[in-house]
């Protein structure tokens, strides 16, 4: 047995000294945001790297070992489609010759079934409308069939979860980035059920009623989150308690925000606040139209990570009550000069990180190859390691 | 359209079909996929 339990406590330490203000970390926790990008810098296809989990586990663990981050937003168990596509209908499409992964706004939900879904209840509604629709069942036969199928390959996906989870916490010493998520309702209809487009139209044309949909909902998409949150003990198995993603948000204006989202928001943050939880928050897109509800979060409890928002505005504007994360512009890790990278995270350790708060990533999802290239990462990785706080 | 699956008088059916499962848990992972389906 290697000092895993003790590395993962260390890094464990450095989230928590950053989020909690204990004391200094004694150095710049780094997180990965490498997704589908691990792939293509380790020499595969996304077709060989994501639909092989033997393949998909030895790429995680190629990342780790090359620039070893401190946690990973993703470790390679994020990709259902093998699962998906064997219940019926896989909505990712993945062009390798040309080094693309797409995913397809569908709308399984359309804002004529509101009526029925609140009449039916959204697990009713669940299994007599949206299955069937998603996946193309004609009959309770093919049901049956494809859901043997897909709960089969199911199967095999949580057999990679584990063995995945476990190199990572007890071969590597790297806690996971939370045990569990939390979703705002409006998400689950956002990327889920109706699409962008539906959901534009629906908070114009049937507020009242879209806002029925989002508390039926609720309990269903955060089942887990509710029932778990009470009593889950604190482990160094994974940084954050809870983790969860902001993305709808960037299609409403501040009174539909108001209405469809803050309640949830605030939900989850008045929760992790209550059982003295560490909670971590991405904030994809813009967070420059909500940040005067973000001043509500309360300090030493939430690292926020942001995408398209400049993070020096938000340090002043949130100053020390949550741990300032993310940011690093994808542009730098990719074709930025040496001197381009150094200055920049000086700047970054200047402005934000003098107080031990800053947590490091990237401010985009590192899906393609261009995003990032490897030499620039691994410089940017040693200079906040060894960054004297 | 025609109406595929009852809810829940069809539960029992489609957990019929996970003979590789314990039987006392064929329920249960059928339900649990109501958290899992739509969203990915």
């Amino acid at each position: 047995m290697t000092d895993a339990p003790k590395l993962r406590q260390e890094r464990k330490k450095l989230f928590e000294n950053a989020v909690r203000r204990i004391e200094k970390p004694k150095s710049v926790p780094l997180i990965s945001h490498a997704w589908t990008w691990k792939v293509i810098d380790a020499g595969y296809t996304f077709s060989e790297g994501l639909l092989n989990y033997d393949n998909l586990f030895k790429i995680s663990c190629e990342h780790h070992e090359k620039y070893n981050f401190d946690s990973y937003m993703e470790i390679g168990t994020a990709f259902l489609m093998r699962v998906t596509k064997a219940f019926g209908q896989c909505d990712y499409l993945i062009d390798d010759e040309r080094g693309c992964l797409s995913y397809i706004d569908t709308a399984y939900l359309q804002m004529s079934d509101y009526d029925t879904l609140l009449e039916k209840g959204y697990e009713k509604f669940f299994w007599e409308n949206l299955i069937p629709a998603k996946f193309h069942y004609d009959s309770l036969e093919t049901a049956k069939e494809k859901i043997r199928e897909g709960v089969r390959e199911q199967q095999i996906y949580a057999a990679h979860v584990q063995r995945t989870v476990k190199q990572f916490n007890d071969v590597f010493g790297v806690p996971l980035i939370a045990i569990g998520r939390y979703m705002c309702p409006a998400e689950a209809i956002f990327w889920g059920l109706q699409g962008i487009k539906g959901m534009s139209i629906a908070m114009r044309k049937q507020p009242e009623k879209l806002a029925a949909v989002l508390e039926e909902l609720r309990p269903f998409v955060n089942a887990g989150f509710f029932a778990a949150i009470e009593n889950q003990a604190s482990t160094d198995r994974a940084v954050f308690d809870y983790r969860m993603n902001l993305l709808a948000h960037n299609i409403m204006n501040d009174k539909q925000f108001e209405k469809f989202y803050w309640p949830y928001l605030k939900e989850y943050i008045d929760k992790i606040v209550e059982y003295d939880k560490l909670g971590f928050i991405f904030i994809q897109g813009t967070a420059d139209r909500i940040m005067d509800y973000l001043q509500e979060i309360p300090k030493g409890h939430f690292a926020v990570m942001f995408e398209n928002t400049d993070i020096f505005e938000a340090k002043k504007k949130l100053k020390d009550k949550v741990a300032i994360t993310g940011g690093y512009p994808c542009r730098l890790l990719n074709d930025g000069t040496k001197q381009e990278c150094i200055d920049f995270s000086t700047k970054i350790m200047n402005e934000i990180g003098y107080d031990g708060s800053y947590i490091f990533c990237a401010d985009k999802m590192l899906g393609f190859k261009n995003d990032a290239n490897p030499v620039n990462m691994k410089l940017v990785n040693d200079f906040f390691r060894s960054y004297e706080i | 359209m025609n109406k595929v699956i009852n809810y829940p008088e069809d539960l029992e059916k489609l957990a019929e079909a996970l003979d590789f499962i314990e039987e006392d848990k064929r329920i249960a992972t059928i339900k649990a996929l109501l958290g899992i389906l739509i969203l990915n």
